[in-house]
């Protein structure tokens, strides 16, 4: 098989929660070899579970584990691992002895990469800020994402999730237009999509970078400075305009019928959204030339948009009876853009998903068969797969300490002995 | 100046958001984008606002402005012959070819990537589409709402008796673009190494439902079943506290505190060590603390009023709370943090001056910073690209130009 784009470039993953992990996913299933350390000493924020040892007398169900079921191995069956950790090699390391840094630093000498997302502070106090990677590998490239950057007024401020909404001005815009500000969802949670897309992107910048030059880098990427471009049009409005957006809720500025409409069934919901006359005639047509279309009203762009509530009533009780899928295949027949409000069922069962091998079913070690999301890509020429499913704790330390840096049977023996590494958390780990 | 990116050349053919927010990353961190628009008409973003001064002017689109700095803009007519000819001459001299058409018109142009490959083995050529150059939906039409709604996050957003509700703007279309030149730099490193170049196929539907946030919601039901998937729950998840958008005296907050870990953190910001141990609100007894969510409202409320948000926020990130300002689009021009950071930067444009933008989404601490350039006008570096690239003199542009291929 063709070797991947990335392979040969080795990445270092210290990541937690979304936005690590999903950043060296990403550089993983390109090709690239990623080495995810963990420590069986230390439970992880959001990733492996809430707790190391979930099991308590009289519960049946634990959701978020394969199954309802923590098992024997809790740690290895939590869904944002699953989600989140693929095409990594995963070891155990104890980072908080100084002779688990002496075997760190050999992995560093050898690799390109390191991206973390600990709060601000958690590595220099380890002693492993980019200081001491670059004093082990002088073009070491070092990641290190933020909520709000890691300089500045509010370096080291607390933020989960919707919190980078909040300073992007997202949250003010998130709403049906006219509601009150309280009226607000936290979920769901969008930033680490970006952060972890960007986070992936700027080590390939530095890797370019690095190749014709010779130079590292340490980047201090803020997730919300990552998304922030996002809202470009939004910010331009006001450096242009001086006016604030406000929320315009399923509505456009010109396009009309545009919008959320209910479907037969339950919390069924199909968006329907038309940008010319051509595809007005065309929705007209597939609603069978109802006689309320023909009103001179409906006719042009100016009308169906000063109309709209009107429009959005006829349409609604037009949708109303009809099964979502079959409004959205009619339509799209006709010309039309409209598109099922799709639930994660949904999105497992669809067609076109499914056509396009999206999902990889695949059996786990630990949690049996399981139906992963896939690529977001496709390569023509190298394609790219699940190599590598999620890792169990400490599952490659025989591979990676033995294989890649070279230690002998007995010297990984003596580091488990030491409790430097292992495959399943201490017993003090709550 | 030497930027990160000096040295590799993109022919840029895409429009409107998502295409073109992939070749800005790659502009702004200094390749060469060379955007390629219809004579005449340019790139439909063009058409879309907000307006410099509400004028809707091809030249003052802020949509375009803020997609399209630091591009060199030409202009070329593919639905002719002579046009496919220059550009099959122009594709030679690249490195990445990035274009968002609908996926039947690459091939029906003649300029597949079968077809291009063949003139530039190493080309890795990205194709951005709505939903991917294959299956059963490939000819669909989608706007932003489409892409949106046919993901695992439309569902939860908006209210429970209410309409899901889409993002605003085009966040599907930024993410896909964002995904886009993830794929396209992996694309690129390893065309670097061997050679020979590929054919990049990204979807927007996929984007959305892959890692990392798509992929935890599909697990998350995968795992546990119907009773995981979130159904839109409103500004409030009722027993899950504090976890939710409050006003204080000047302004909102939004608290995300309602981890275990984080109660005896709110018990001491507020000043009420004794919340720790109530029982109204303890972790242990789920059901009382489900039905106490109103009580704590009724705690957490008047305490805010009587603070400005500025005190709020650097009282509660004092005791390591996640609370940060609700911002409208003023607040961040102002604040602190981006201003102190450097985020936002000042364009000079020939048509609507100087105007504030965002900024570099990351910095690189070894490189220079430049000034951003200006998007394009429309055709403005035909002269520069088609003289200097392709040696075409001054009689040729004007001969293009008449029969309208430029």
């Amino acid at each position: 098989m063709s070797k991947l784009p990335l392979e040969g470039i080795r990445v270092i993953d210290h990541g937690v929660a979304y936005t690590g992990p999903g950043a060296t996913s990403m550089l993983g299933d390109m090709g690239a070899e990623v080495i995810r350390v963990e420590s069986i000493r230390r439970f992880p924020t959001m990733v492996r579970g809430m707790v190391a040892r979930p099991v308590r007398e009289g519960v049946e169900k634990y959701p978020g584990y394969a199954d309802n079921d923590p098992g024997s191995r809790p740690w290895d069956r939590w869904w944002q691992h699953h989600a989140l950790n693929r095409n990594k090699y995963g070891i155990t390391l104890d980072l908080s002895r100084p002779k688990g840094v002496e075997i760190y630093k050999k992995l560093v000498k050898i690799s390109d990469v390191v991206i973390e997302n600990f709060s601000q502070g958690v590595m220099d106090k380890l002693g492993i800020g980019y200081a001491f990677h670059k004093g082990v590998k002088p073009d070491i490239i070092m990641i290190s994402t933020s909520g709000l950057g890691d300089e500045g007024p509010y370096k080291g401020y607390s933020t989960f999730g919707s919190n980078i909404d909040s300073v992007t001005g997202m949250m003010s815009l998130r709403g049906y237009p006219g509601d009150d500000m309280m009226i607000r969802n936290p979920m769901p949670v969008w930033s680490d999509n970006v952060a972890a897309a960007t986070a992936a992107f700027a080590a390939m910048v530095s890797i370019y970078y690095r190749n014709r030059t010779g130079k590292g880098q340490f980047v201090d990427l803020s997730q919300v400075e990552s998304f922030l471009p996002h809202m470009g049009e939004s910010i331009m409005e006001y450096t242009m305009n001086g006016r604030v957006p406000l929320p315009m809720g399923n509505r456009d500025s010109s396009m009309a019928p545009h919008g959320c409409y209910p479907c037969r069934g339950e919390d069924k919901w199909v968006v329907i959204a038309v940008s010319s006359d051509k595809e007005w005639q065309a929705l007209c047509r597939a609603m069978g030339e109802p006689k309320w279309a023909k009103g001179k009203k409906f006719t042009t762009v100016s009308g169906r948009w000063h109309n709209q509530d009107e429009l959005d009533g006829h349409i609604s009780r037009w949708t109303k009876v009809r099964d979502n899928y079959e409004v959205m295949h009619l339509l799209q027949k006709e010309g039309v853009p409209a598109g099922v409000v799709t639930t994660p069922i949904e999105l497992y069962e669809d067609f076109h998903l499914k056509e396009r091998n999206f999902f990889v079913e695949a059996t786990h070690r630990e949690i049996g068969t399981c139906v992963y999301p896939g690529m977001f890509f496709k390569f023509s020429r190298t394609p790219a797969r699940i190599r590598i499913l999620p890792n169990l704790l400490g599952e490659h330390n025989d591979y990676v300490y033995g294989e890649i840096l070279g230690m002998s049977r007995e010297e990984i023996a003596q580091l488990e002995e030491e409790k430097l590494i292992g495959d399943a958390y201490l017993p003090e780990v709550p | 100046m030497e930027q990160a990116l000096t040295g590799i050349k993109v022919l840029d053919l895409s429009h409107y958001i998502a295409g073109p927010y992939c070749t800005k990353l790659l502009a702004d961190y200094g390749a060469e984008v060379i955007k390629v628009e219809r004579p005449g008409v340019g790139d439909g973003a063009r058409r879309l606002g907000p307006f410099y001064r509400d004028d809707p002017h091809m030249e003052k689109s802020g949509l375009f402005l803020h997609l399209n700095t630091n591009k060199k803009g030409i202009t070329l007519d593919l639905e002719v012959g002579s046009g496919i000819k220059i550009f099959k001459e122009l594709v030679r001299e690249v490195e990445i070819l990035v274009e968002n058409f609908e996926p039947r018109v690459m091939g029906e142009l003649g300029l597949s990537y079968e077809v291009l490959e063949k003139i530039n083995p190493r080309l890795v050529m990205t194709s951005i589409s709505n939903f991917g150059q294959s299956g059963p939906y490939r000819d669909y039409k989608a706007t932003e709402i489409v892409s949106f709604a046919m993901s695992p996050h439309m569902y939860s957003e908006g209210e429970p008796d209410r309409e899901p509700l889409k993002f605003p703007g085009y966040k599907a279309q930024y993410l896909a673009g964002t995904y886009g030149v993830v794929a396209t730099m992996g694309a690129f490193l390893g065309s670097q190494v061997s050679g020979v170049g590929q054919h990049v196929d990204v979807s927007i539907m996929e984007c959305l439902s892959s890692l990392p946030e798509g992929a935890t919601v599909l697990i998350n039901y995968a795992f546990s079943g119907e009773g995981a998937v979130i159904r839109r729950t409103g500004y409030r998840r009722e027993g899950v506290y504090p976890w939710a958008v409050y006003p204080c005296q000047d302004g909102y907050i939004f608290i995300f505190a309602m981890l275990p870990m984080m109660w005896p953190r709110v018990a001491r910001w507020l000043g009420m060590p004794a919340l720790v141990d109530d029982p109204r609100f303890a972790f242990a007894d789920p059901k009382a603390r489900g039905e106490h969510h109103s009580d704590f409202d009724a705690i957490l409320l008047p305490w805010l009023l009587e603070r400005t948000r500025e005190e709020v926020v650097k009282s509660a990130q004092a005791e390591r709370i996640p609370l940060t300002p609700v911002y409208t689009i003023d607040d961040v021009l102002e604040d602190a943090q981006f201003n102190a950071r450097g985020f936002f930067t000042e364009v000079e444009h020939p048509v609507v001056g100087r105007v504030t933008y965002p900024g570099l989404p990351f910095k690189l601490p070894e490189v220079p910073t430049v000034p951003h350039q200006p998007a394009p006008l429309l055709g403005q570096h035909n002269q520069e690209i088609y003289g200097g690239w392709l040696g075409y003199n001054q009689d040729d542009l004007v001969r293009l130009r008449e029969r309208g291929i430029i």
